[in-house]
């Protein structure tokens, strides 16, 4: 019986197509995506409840 | 590439920039020099005392990454409302500072030094727009020869290097407020990066007014792109539009973004904090590869008579701009 590997057939995996996209990206939005990644990371991190001690 | 063997290309260099980063910080919080002034002296240091791997490479490349990225984090401790208050006076001293920066040093490569027409445009439009990146989006407009971008380019590194030191022992001397400081190296100084350095090595708020007046300095590159073209060729090939579009840095629209979003209060005090410190690490990786990028051996290659005309230049455009910053602002 055949699993998914999550290697396509060409022999690329998803996390490897995105890094290749994300490389023929001009560094300028490279920066903006980075950047608004890690504002809405840092927003979401501290919007969550604290742990329970 | 998979995505394994880029992380294992970039790991060298990264390690190395994390790891004089961290020098930095600690320096910087021993001694009374600017962790980021710390960072880019490292940087410089490593970069000419060692013969630097290969293996290296990519990962020292991602400065110029992590310095337009802490810029966009940068949106989030801007005041919009400050900005658009002195908004009309900066916007308008930014123009008028590229328009006669600009003339000034087509004139002295042209005329007084004999530099010929492609070097004197790029080093016009490096000295007056955005540094390296300027030079080279120019010379990509007027198809210049590489050895007179090179030569421009280890130009600008060297006044970069120069005035990273300059600005803020000057800022020290003088009795300028954070804003009046950094307004003034966002207009005289030559590249982002640099500016950046100086203006926090002020303080915080020198360092914000730097960052915002140097991108708008930073958006009139398409402009400026746009005329050269138009000078050197009669016409455009690319749509005036499209010309002007290709010179915004896009990272311009990242830092709009992030400050849109902390002004209109969609992330809290505590957040911002932590973006703050983030953007603080950014510029120190930042930094450090910069001093990288200042090697000895290529300045010592670019002659006198273009480090001339950058000098006379620079002292011209940085004495009026500080008159002009003592007095409007």
């Amino acid at each position: 019986m055949c699993h998914d590997t999550g290697v396509r057939a060409t022999g690329q995996s998803p996390l490897s197509a995105v890094v290749r996209r994300w490389q023929v990206l001009d560094r300028g939005w490279q920066a903006t995506l980075l950047g608004l990644g890690i504002v809405a990371l840092t927003a979401l991190a501290d919007g969550l409840p604290a742990a329970p001690v | 590439m998979t995505a394994a063997r880029t992380a294992r290309s970039l790991a060298p260099g990264v390690t190395v920039l994390v790891g004089l980063a961290v020098v930095a910080q600690v320096v910087g919080r021993m001694t009374p020099v600017d962790p980021l002034l710390v960072a880019a002296g490292l940087g410089a240091l490593a970069g000419n005392a060692v013969d630097l791997p290969a293996s290296l490479d990519p990962g020292l490349s991602l400065d110029s990454l992590f310095l337009e990225t802490g810029i966009v984090l940068l949106g989030a401790s801007v005041s919009l409302s400050e900005v658009v208050a002195a908004g009309p006076v900066v916007f308008g001293l930014v123009v008028l500072t590229v328009a006669v920066g600009i003339l000034l040093a087509e004139f002295l490569a042209r005329r007084a030094f004999d530099l010929g027409d492609q070097r004197a445009s790029l080093l016009a439009a490096g000295a007056s727009v955005c540094g390296v990146s300027a030079a080279t989006t120019v010379a990509g407009t007027l198809d210049a020869d590489r050895e007179a971008l090179a030569s421009v380019v280890g130009t600008v590194l060297l006044f970069d290097a120069l005035t990273l030191v300059a600005f803020p022992v000057a800022g020290d001397l003088l009795p300028l407020s954070a804003r009046q400081f950094g307004v003034w190296v966002g207009l005289s100084m030559f590249s982002t990066g640099p500016v950046t350095a100086a203006g926090f090595a002020f303080s915080a708020t020198a360092g914000r007014w730097a960052t915002v007046t140097k991108l708008a300095r930073n958006a009139l590159l398409g402009a400026v792109a746009l005329v050269y073209a138009m000078r050197y060729s009669g016409e455009c090939g690319r749509s005036r539009l499209g010309q002007l579009r290709a010179g915004v840095p896009a990272f311009l629209v990242g830092f709009l973004l992030v400050a849109a979003v902390a002004n209109l209060g969609l992330v809290g005090g505590s957040t911002l904090s932590t973006l703050d410190r983030i953007s603080g690490w950014l510029f120190a990786l930042a930094f450090v590869g910069f001093g990288f990028d200042v090697q000895l051996s290529t300045l010592r290659e670019t002659g006198l008579a273009p480090v001339l005309v950058l000098l006379v230049q620079l002292l011209v455009v940085s004495a009026a701009t500080l008159g002009a910053v003592t007095t409007l602002l």
